[in-house]
């Protein structure tokens, strides 16, 4: 795709956006009408092969789509749910499913018929993902599911749910990754789960009581789950971080504007340096995270893994990202702690993302075994 | 099916926003496409773009073929270039005459937002010889001999029913348009624009462009008003009091 093309997307998607999903009545709550918008304009499909009803673009393109899209959306909690919905649940039936789970699965998806959800943690496994103890039991018509996750995403307003589950003993080959339709029997779906930000995206708990899973609904190869939750992790920590490249840009002007025109001791306050070096703090952030994507979409695009680099960036990118809302409060004073300026819910939205795709501490420990032994788990 | 011919001009994009660089659909003609776009779900019509614009015409070309177009004709030629009224006239009369002779309706928007002449509709339903409706706010239906718009003129609505062929002036904008979607835009990107030149359109060269036109334009300046915005601080009886103070001003 030319640059000229690859602007025409990005001009399209922000004027989409920006007259279509900011509606301040659903800032903290799912808005159905914007998702059917959102499905209309066609952005679900954006790496899927036309075939599927998708644009087939390059990662590189989509990610200079969804920074845009996290730059003129400023519900960020709407922008958690299309993330959830295509990196972590449609791309991975795109890139890891069977002939016979895409055909059944992802028209659907692409169009917004179905939402999709991920389901890896548990009450009793959050950071130590693989202690997981939902169990799938192999039968002669396919599996029976049993067990409950937590902290679901997307959990109220999903259809499909990619559900990882031990089956059998011991660490690596032991679990499996499902594709489990909510409509399967022994599916259960909890409330809403109140949380601090992101109140857009419904998150609840999902029970599996002896729910009957068909045989080709097994996501890659049987006991081959943690492979596949590895790569989903992987997407994770780089696609649904890109957005925020963009809230940062949208909230790092929103100061820059305030900086200029709040006047303190009789000049502006971007003219004390301890105001104005947030900025540029807000500035470094934004550039850091795009030139460690720019290396992401390099290495994704030619079908390599990126695990380390997507861990380094998913670090990086979420410290920047709560930094510069932290600083935007602090810029905007007593008027960015009030609800009418709407930076106190950049704020709150932000902070989730030290805890999602692995806490950062995680992180941390990912890179330094990956640093000190080379090995990346 | 019901054929309808949109007459599409590209305006500076600074004129509806400061930022925005390039061209893009002039706002009026935007609505048109955007109307025909809905009409498309219910109703059999096609719908053919013709416009008269170099390459930087392009981007709003993808987007009026993504919309709703199912054809474009594309006059594209330097001897295009720097038309008035009249030369314009003649050119995209003389390429619906060729290419659509039969159109059943021909659309334009009720002025371009850079020249603001405003003659071209009547003009070209003059030349093309169909009945003209002016200040057109919406249009209705599409039927299958006739169409029922919506005319405003100073205070008063009409609702007409005009029977094909006939040419519409529509006075209704829209800077945005809800029905683009991403992935017809990316066929439109890919889609293969018919370029016309003044040889092929078998026009001459007196009757086109600056050579046929009878007025020049020497300069052109936009004055663009730009709006300033001051912060008002304090409880609501002071915000209050402030703007009173600002409308007594
Ligand atoms: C907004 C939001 C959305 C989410 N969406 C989903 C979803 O869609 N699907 C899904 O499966 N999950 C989801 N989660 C869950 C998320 O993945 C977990 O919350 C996360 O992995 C952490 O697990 P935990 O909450 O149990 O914390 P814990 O694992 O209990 O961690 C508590 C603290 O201890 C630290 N810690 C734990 N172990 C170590 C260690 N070995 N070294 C250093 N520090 C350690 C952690 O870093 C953290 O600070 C979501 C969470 C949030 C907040």
């Amino acid at each position: 795709m030319s640059t000229n093309e690859e602007m025409q997307l990005i001009e399209a998607v922000r004027e989409f956006a920006e007259n279509n999903l900011n509606d301040p009545e659903y800032l903290e709550k799912f808005s159905p009408e914007m998702w059917e918008k959102i499905a209309d304009f066609g952005l679900l499909g954006i790496t899927v092969d036309e075939k599927y009803g998708g644009l087939g673009e390059s990662y590189r393109t989509a990610a200079a789509v969804f920074e845009n899209l996290g730059y003129s959306c400023k519900n960020n909690g709407f922008v958690f749910v299309v993330n959830n919905h295509i990196w972590v649940s449609q791309n991975l039936i795109y890139l890891y499913g069977s002939e016979q789970l895409k055909d059944k699965y992802l028209c659907d998806m692409t169009a917004g018929k179905r939402i999709g959800a991920i389901c890896i943690t548990e009450a009793e496994s959050g950071s130590d993902a693989l202690s997981m103890v939902t169990r799938a039991e192999k039968t002669d018509d396919g599996y029976i599911l049993n067990g409950s996750k937590a902290f679901i995403s997307n959990g109220p307003i999903a259809d499909i749910f990619i559900v990882f589950a031990r089956t059998g003993e011991g660490n690596n080959k032991s679990f499996t990754a499902f594709v489990v339709e909510k409509e399967f029997p022994g599916v259960k779906i909890g409330a809403d789960i109140e949380k601090m930000g992101l109140g857009s995206c419904p998150t609840s708990e999902i029970v599996f009581d002896n729910c009957m899973i068909p045989k080709e609904n097994v996501l890659g190869r049987y006991n081959f789950g943690s492979l596949i939750m590895t790569m989903a992790l992987e997407w994770e920590r780089c696609f649904e971080f890109v957005p925020h490249i963009g809230a940062m840009r949208r909230v790092m002007e929103r100061c820059i504007e305030h900086v200029r025109s709040r006047q303190q001791f009789g000049r502006p306050i971007g003219d004390y340096q301890a105001v104005s070096h947030k900025i540029a703090d807000m500035k470094v952030g934004i550039e850091m995270s795009r030139a460690m994507l720019d290396r992401i979409v390099d290495l994704k695009d030619n079908m390599k893994t990126a695990f380390i680099d997507t861990s380094i960036f998913k670090l990086y990118v979420s410290e920047a990202y709560i930094k510069t809302c932290r600083d935007a409060m602090q810029i905007f004073g007593g008027y960015g702690y009030t609800k009418e300026y709407d930076i106190e819910r950049e704020l709150r939205d932000a902070l989730a993302c030290s805890i999602y795709s692995g806490t950062n501490e995680m992180q941390k420990n990912t890179i330094y075994n990956f640093t000190t032994n080379g090995e990346s788990l | 099916m019901i054929k309808i011919v949109v007459c599409l001009k590209m305006v500076p994009g600074k004129l509806i926003d400061a930022e925005r660089s390039g061209l893009i659909i002039n706002p009026y003609d935007l609505f048109v496409l955007e109307k025909l776009a809905e009409f498309k779900k219910t109703t059999d019509i096609s719908v053919i773009g013709i416009c008269m614009g170099g390459e930087s015409a392009r981007e709003g070309l993808v987007r009026s073929k993504a919309l709703v177009c199912d054809d474009i004709y594309w006059l594209n030629d330097i001897k295009f270039a720097q038309a008035d009224t009249i030369a314009t006239t003649k050119t995209l009369s003389a390429a619906i005459k060729k290419y659509i002779p039969d159109a059943d309706a021909v659309i334009c928007g009720g002025h371009a937002i850079d020249g603001e002449t405003g003659q071209v509709p009547a003009e070209l339903s003059e030349k093309l010889g169909i009945t003209y409706f002016s200040s057109v706010a919406d249009i209705e239906s599409f039927g299958h001999d006739s169409a029922v718009i919506v005319k405003k003129d100073e205070g008063s609505e009409m609702t007409v029913r005009c029977r094909y062929p006939f040419l519409l002036s529509v006075d209704s904008f829209l800077t945005y348009a809800s029905n683009l979607n991403i992935i017809a835009l990316k066929r439109a990107q890919k889609w293969e624009y018919k370029i016309i030149s003044s040889e092929e359109l078998g026009i001459a060269q007196t009757d086109c462009g600056a050579a046929g036109s009878k007025t020049k334009v020497i300069n052109s300046v936009n004055i663009i008003y730009k709006k300033e915005s001051i912060e008002v601080g304090g409880s609501i009886k002071e915000k209050a009091d402030h703007v009173k103070k600002l409308l007594q001003q």
